[in-house]
């Protein structure tokens, strides 16, 4: 009884939560599709009902007015950040040319909020700022430039780390300040300046950079709305008395803004892998509170995303968590927490990682009636560059002084007793791919609300997914898949229909496409995760599309696809793999009583990493210990199973 | 007369004159300085309020007794100092204190020259010599039968001969089973080309509207495509982009009006310049 009351509930905040997914959107329903779509081959063009291509973008880059892209040199604005990511070829902070393959259909220029514009102020001298003798010396020696100029930064550095900055000073870039918001309105007003609904989307946002001792629960927060709605607020930051570390006041705030503007926004965690197993507790947050009915449901309202791979690590899966997946270990940081003033142990891992959250959401929802993980993935590339470059043969690095050199990769990237990640362990990932219905912040935004959208380690394939009960190969091969499938089912994000009485088990068409300019796909994989009668979780990973004529193994594995990749040229070629894969495939192992995930998981064939083409063009070695060919990946939103739904 | 007088009523010059004057006025207004003799400096409850509220706004809370003491202490000091460097004319020649007045003098006539409203004509004009800036790409919306890799040729002249003379055939026999989008609503060509690979979008712009052409290859293999509808690079009316046109010329006029601004200002100045090698100088723009 106190269950279903609580799933009630679950689902009531949950309808709240998704508001839009109904109704604006034009969310694919039988009446609409059958409507729109009488069988024949032609069909009406100008009402478009459902999404046609993925829309593709980053949802996390920051500029100079980030304070930590400021100290490591980064130069270039929000305006150029934008620039860049529709197509134009802009100089970066070191002065080297560079342009995208393609443009980006959106982006999120997500600035950290703390201290945001100080760096960029302190640089060119506002009065404002000179007043504080702090500002003053660092602001001589920044503008002697050279030696002078990093031994301010490095002071710098040193003095926030410390907490020794001047209070005063700090709260000029705090909320509550006229410059504080003055920067915000010019955040604003440059992604205004960029928004061109139709053709390129500039997404308003930030990041709450929430740090408890070393450990990562950032957050970036993206809203619906236009400057109207943005204007009335500015950013949440984590320094008292204005800001807060912990999730819960985000949620407050994020309650605040909807209620005050009448918007919409939401909430995007990432770097788990750098957490120290806080990102997902199971039992009690980072501070000891026991996770409550308003933790995760909060949690489950407003952070419906979660971004799954970066620079700083792929963070689907770990090998000590999935023993049996042979590509769990990908481009996997796992020495300790973001600034490594932590070593990381094993008991960590669980909080830590996508998969595995995805199967604690199933065991919390079973204990409190809300799944507070049933989030959706994503990549990004949290560039701290302003160049949103996930590319393997056209990455800029993290942040300025990674950007390309002959010495980059044997550059420590963090360094201390606890360990050291080098330069070449930077990750040239992710991007976000969104299947919404035009490219308006609106239709961004709320197929990010209802999850469809899928990640990439940076190549552009198409990934569909649909679940339901009755889809068959014919469906799969039909004109259009896309149809049938919204149809007959979910897409991914979505939760299975309710199991009709003689539906033995659900069944998933899935299909994909390589990048149109990139490399080959391996193989289709379906990650499943459930929950037993005894409340463990467990996992699987099942082969469901494969190219060439490869054999499935006894225990389900398949042949490697090979390997075309010249490491001498950083080269490879597309004789391998296939240009397309799909299927449809049924749970074999189905069981009607437990709750369940599925997702799809995508391979490239293998091409040169980024270190690779390093490597080639700067004439060094490729450093040891860096592989040296990748498989790229995508990552589905998961589609979730309930039997008491 | 009152022709005269309406023109000048309606006088965009006339408009921000008068507003910044008003908002000059106000700074009089407020700024009681003034009128007090150089030695005395008198806190007044306003400034008290104002110096809490500042406090509140950094802080969140109010300030204490003795925090408010020190809050008005602090000012007094300040004050002090302020009259004591005016006096020794340390204002002159400071480039933090010279760049803050040019800001100032700037912010008084920018905020009224964004008031501008233009007259009849003015944003059409503008919008017909701007056109580059404002046009919409072209756009097509097509339906694609993909043919696989390498098909066989006689077997493209025939599939797209049967196409052709019914227009509902039955397409399932002629194409080989893919991913792609078999129709596209209309799309622009970053979009097009972002699905089937580069170059694709160029060479549907060369078919004809309505009837099966092809092949044409794209990054998966060869197609047939059937342009459904297209839209050739159009130049919006202004009520569609009229908020987007007002923004731009509102920004250039007023960047205009500051010039202008500068130049009557300037006028007021004999102005000698004195270089050691007696090169001519240039006026900058």
């Amino acid at each position: 009884m106190i269950k279903s009351s609580l799933t009630a509930l679950g689902t009531t905040v949950l309808m709240m939560a998704f508001p839009a997914a109904g109704q604006d959107t034009g969310n694919a329903t039988t009446e609409t599709l059958s409507g729109a779509y009488t069988g024949k081959a032609y069909s009406p063009y100008a009402k478009r009902s459902f999404p046609e291509r993925p829309l593709w973008g980053d949802s996390h880059v920051h500029t100079d007015l980030s304070m930590d892209a400021g100290l490591f040199g980064t130069r270039l604005s929000p305006r150029e950040a934008y620039r860049f990511a529709r197509g134009e070829e802009v100089v970066s902070s070191t002065g080297q040319a560079v342009r995208l393959s393609r443009p980006l259909d959106w982006l999120v220029v997500a600035d950290h909020s703390d201290g945001m514009g100080l760096f960029n102020d302190l640089a060119a001298g506002k009065p404002e700022l000179l007043a504080y003798e702090q500002a003053a010396g660092w602001n001589k020696g920044l503008a002697a430039g050279g030696q002078s100029a990093v031994a301010a930064a490095l002071d710098l550095i040193g003095t926030f780390s410390q907490g020794n900055i001047d209070p005063e000073m700090m709260a000029l870039y705090a909320p509550g300040s006229k410059l504080y918001k003055n920067i915000w309105e010019e955040v604003v007003s440059d992604a205004e300046d960029f928004n061109d609904p139709g053709t390129f989307t500039a997404l308003i946002g930030f990041e709450w950079t929430s740090l408890i001792k070393g450990n990562n629960m950032h957050r970036v927060v993206i809203m619906r709305d236009g400057p109207v709605r943005a204007r009335q607020v500015v950013p949440y930051t984590t320094q008292a008395p204005m800001g807060s570390p912990d999730p819960r006041d985000l949620w407050k705030y994020l309650t605040n803004y909807e209620e005050k503007t009448d918007g919409e926004v939401l909430a995007i965690a990432h770097n788990g892998n750098l957490s120290n197993g806080i990102m997902f507790p199971l039992e009690a947050q980072w501070n000891g509170t026991a996770l409550d009915e308003t933790y995760v449901t909060q949690r489950d309202k407003w952070e419906p995303l979660y971004e799954a791979t970066q620079i700083k690590g792929d963070g689907e899966a770990h090998p000590f968590l999935s023993p049996d997946d042979e590509f769990a270990d990908y481009e996997t940081w796992d020495i300790g927490n973001l600034d490594v003033s932590e070593a990381k142990t094993d008991a960590m891992l669980a909080g830590e990682y996508a998969r595995e959250a995805l199967k604690r959401g199933l065991v919390i929802e079973s204990r409190l009636g809300t799944n507070p993980y049933k989030f959706g993935l994503i990549g990004a590339t949290d560039s701290h560059t302003s160049l949103a470059t996930a590319e393997e043969d056209n990455f800029f690095g993290k942040h300025s002084g990674a950007e390309p050199s002959a010495e980059r990769m044997m550059h420590p990237f963090m360094q201390n007793e606890n360990g050291t990640i080098m330069g070449w362990q930077q990750v040239a990932s992710g991007l976000a791919a969104i299947w919404a219905i035009e490219n308006t912040r609106e239709a961004i935004f709320d197929a990010m609300q209802r999850k469809e959208v899928y990640g990439t380690t940076g190549p552009r394939m198409s990934l569909r997914m649909f679940g339901g009960w009755e889809y068959t190969e014919q469906d799969l091969n039909s004109r259009m898949p896309a149809v049938v499938g919204y149809e007959k089912g979910t897409p991914m994000g979505g939760s299975l229909r309710v199991k009709p009485e003689n539906a033995k088990a659900p069944s998933f068409m899935v299909y994909a496409l390589r990048d149109p300019i990139g490399a080959n796909l391996d193989r289709i994989q379906i990650v499943k995760g459930w929950l037993e009668v005894d409340g463990e979780t467990r996992e699987q990973v099942y082969n469901i599309a494969w190219s060439g004529e490869r054999k499935l193994r006894r225990d389900g594995k398949l042949p490697a696809v090979g390997n075309t990749v010249d490491v001498a040229n950083a080269n490879w070629t597309n004789t391998i793999g296939a240009a397309d894969l799909g299927a449809v495939w049924t749970d074999p192992d189905f069981d009607p009583g437990q709750k369940a995930f599925y997702y799809a998981r995508v391979l490239e064939i293998p091409t040169p990493r980024w270190s690779t083409y390093d490597a080639f063009r700067f004439g060094v070695d490729v450093p040891k210990g860096a592989p040296t060919s990748t498989q790229e990946r995508a990552y589905s939103s998961p589609i979730w199973y309930d039997p008491a739904p | 007369m009152k022709h005269v007088v309406m023109r000048l009523l309606r006088e965009p010059l006339l408009h921000f004159f008068a507003v910044a004057g008003l908002i000059f006025l106000f700074f009089v207004a407020v700024d009681d300085t003034g009128e007090l003799p150089a030695d005395v400096i008198i806190i007044s409850p306003e400034r008290i309020d104002q110096l809490a509220a500042q406090y509140s706004a950094i802080w969140n809370k109010s300030p204490t007794p003795d925090e408010l003491n020190a809050l008005i202490n602090e000012d007094i000091r300040e004050e002090v100092y302020y009259r004591e460097a005016l006096a020794l004319d340390l204002d002159k020649n400071d480039a933090i204190v010279r760049r803050r007045l040019r800001q100032k003098m700037e912010f008084l006539f920018d905020s009224g020259a964004v008031l501008q409203e233009p007259a009849a004509g003015e944003l059409e004009a503008y919008l017909a010599s701007n056109e580059n800036k404002y046009q919409h790409a072209s756009r097509l919306a097509f339906e694609q039968i993909y043919l696989g890799t390498s098909p066989d040729s006689d077997n493209v002249t025939q599939s797209l001969r049967s196409l052709r003379s019914s227009p509902v055939t039955d397409l399932s026999g002629l194409r080989e089973r893919s991913y792609l989008p078999a129709q596209l609503g209309l799309s622009s060509l970053a979009a097009v080309n972002s699905t089937f690979g580069q170059g694709f979008y160029e060479r549907l712009e060369e078919f004809s509207p309505e009837t099966w052409e092809g092949p044409v290859d794209s990054a998966y293999g060869v197609h047939l495509v059937r342009i459904v509808s297209s839209e050739p690079v159009r130049m919006p009316n202004l009520d569609e982009i009229r908020e987007d046109v007002l923004r731009d010329w509102q920004t250039e006029k007023a960047k205009v009006l500051r010039e202008q601004d500068y130049a009557a200002r300037r006028e007021h100045f004999t102005i000698e310049i004195r270089r050691r090698d007696n090169t001519e100088i240039t006026e900058s723009q």
